[in-house]
């Protein structure tokens, strides 16, 4: 084969065009001596000589200090940095200047899920960002969010902390592996207004103060921090949005089948309408007969199930908070469940394999960046 | 051209010396030509953004500072350029927008063939390293990324580079 580049540069030579001639035609102003810096090249010439001795003796005294061990270099205190990982759940790590965690938020309802379990939640606090975005992503596989076809995750930096970033994407690229899992990481690095895009935050200033500040004053969860300056007739809205899903509706509608034969006992009029509300089951007929359930529950005694607290609807913040708490353990749950068998069952494959894979789709889509734009 | 001969040059144009600025030019096309294709990923803009930088060398060469790097000066107001035509034009690069060479997955230009296989950052990392002999270590500097990735970077995509050139030649 031609070596290439020779065959590139002939191929350019042939391709750029010439240069426009009004444009190459067009006479030069000659820099006046304010503009050009270059016009005392004797007078630069030595002060470029002074400011190199002294450059060099600096180098040495610092040099001899460091190796006294008089001086070190602290990073500087207030830098921090913030990472966006986007699966389709997507997060925010917030990291000090080591790149150790301070912060975490949720971004999306589904990254509620999560990130519900302070507890769990609460124990990448300090870790390093690499182990931070490997747990989370794990979280997502356990979850089911990284099972499906077009896998990937891709982690924004907020305008700087690429070493961080490489370093997070080895580790996850290694936790894949690991899995056996085919997702593709994508890292960049973007502007504040961008990070702010993706992650649905409002980060004003990339500081340690301005970032604590911040994460101090908002919630952790996409969807407490939605609800603070809701209305009730907003909350509402939110709650049968978020609440009371498909899923969850499906689940209680098994729960009032699975009763409905302790319900025949007390009344088979009672048990007949309640047939009635499951054969037509919506969100909105659940919430019609909330109060007539609640009640019937409470007759044949399992009113304290958590799912059943779910139907009838908030009447304050405070109520919406711990409901929304419950729903996102349930969904949790439920999740966890469903994914166990793929979960545990994940072998590892070779680097050699993934490495493929991850030839594949740059062959097919051209770069890894087309892929997420084309899949998410 | 190396580092120094561009800043000899940049030196002579700022002086007013116009066959100077085509030796620049003559020297220089094809590394700000394929820079500026990697941001805009179509001829006709590169052709036009060409254009533009050249002339904005041209008038702006009594700005720059001799003895510091011309071929990076260069190469910022070729960035500059692109980043402006691509927020001027509201038009975000992305596969509906980007030029399609028929075939070109069997094509033997090795610029459309770089366009197909490499990403973006990619396609900068190998021409700032094959076309302005920039070391890995100073294109990490450029993006702010740790050497390593840069060399890893530019492994892989010459590797893809010249896998697909090869498929084109059987």
């Amino acid at each position: 084969m031609k070596n290439w580049k020779q065959q590139w540069k002939q191929q350019l030579e042939n391709t750029v065009p010439a240069l426009d001639e009004r444009i190459m035609d067009m006479p030069i102003t000659a820099a006046t001596q304010s503009e050009y810096n270059g016009g005392n090249t004797l007078a630069r010439k030595k002060k470029a000589t002074l400011i190199t001795a002294l450059t060099l003796l600096a180098v040495i005294l610092l040099g001899t200090a460091i190796v006294c061990g008089i001086i070190f270099s602290p990073k500087p205190v207030d830098e921090a940095f913030a990472f966006t990982v986007e699966i389709n759940p997507t997060i925010t790590i917030i990291t000090d200047a080591d790149g150790n965690v301070t912060a975490i938020v949720s971004s999306n309802s589904d990254a509620d899920v999560i990130l519900a379990d302070s507890a769990a939640r609460n124990t990448i606090i300090g870790k390093p960002l690499e182990e931070a975005i490997s747990w989370y992503a794990d979280r997502a596989f356990m979850l089911g969010y990284l099972n499906g076809e077009n896998n990937a995750v891709r982690i924004s930096a907020c305008e700087k902390g690429n070493e961080l970033l490489a370093a997070a994407e080895s580790a996850l690229e290694r936790y894949f592996i690991e899995k056996g899992n085919f997702s593709i990481v994508i890292c960049e690095s973007v502007g504040i207004d961008e990070f702010n895009n993706r992650s649905g935050l409002n980060i004003g200033e990339l500081s340690k103060s301005a970032l604590d500040s911040y994460v101090s004053e908002v919630q952790t969860l996409f969807n407490d921090r939605k609800s603070q300056s809701a209305t009730v007739d907003e909350l509402i809205d939110l709650y049968k949005d978020i609440v009371l899903t498909a899923d969850l509706t499906a689940e209680i509608k098994d729960f009032i089948s699975d009763n409905l034969s302790l319900i025949e006992q007390y009344s088979q009029e009672l048990a007949d309408k309640i047939v009635g509300i499951i054969d037509n089951f919506s969100t909105d007929i659940l919430l019609r007969y909330s109060s007539l359930l609640d009640s019937v529950f409470k007759l044949i005694g399992v009113d304290d199930n958590e799912i059943i607290k779910l139907i009838s609807l908030p009447d304050s913040l405070q109520e919406f908070t711990d409901k929304l708490a419950t729903a996102l353990r349930l969904e949790f749950d439920r999740r966890k469940a469903d994914f166990e068998d793929i979960y545990a069952n994940a072998v590892a494959i070779t680097e050699q394999q993934y490495a493929d894979f991850i030839d594949g789709i740059i062959a097919e889509y051209g770069s890894l960046e087309n892929y997420w734009q084309q899949m998410k | 051209m190396n580092v120094r001969q561009i800043d000899k040059l940049l030196v002579r144009i700022s002086r007013g010396d116009n066959d100077a600025f085509a030796q620049l030019y003559e020297a220089t096309k094809s590394g700000v030509y394929s820079f500026l294709y990697s941001f805009l990923q179509n001829r006709e803009d590169t052709n036009d953004a060409l254009q533009n930088v050249y002339l904005k060398i041209k008038l702006n060469a009594g700005k720059y500072n001799p003895d510091t790097n011309g071929r990076a000066w260069i190469l910022q107001i070729a960035k500059n350029t692109a980043l402006n035509e691509i927020y001027a034009r509201k038009r975000t690069v992305n596969i509906d927008n980007v030029e399609i060479s028929a075939h070109s997955a069997l094509t033997n230009d090795v610029a459309d063939v770089m366009k197909s296989v490499l990403s973006e950052e990619e396609q900068r990392i190998v021409i700032l390293h094959v076309l302005w002999g920039y070391k890995h270590r100073e294109i990490a500097e450029q993006l702010n990324c740790p050497t390593g990735t840069v060399t890893s970077k530019y492994k892989r995509s010459i590797e893809k580079l010249k896998q697909s050139l090869k498929e084109a030649e059987v």
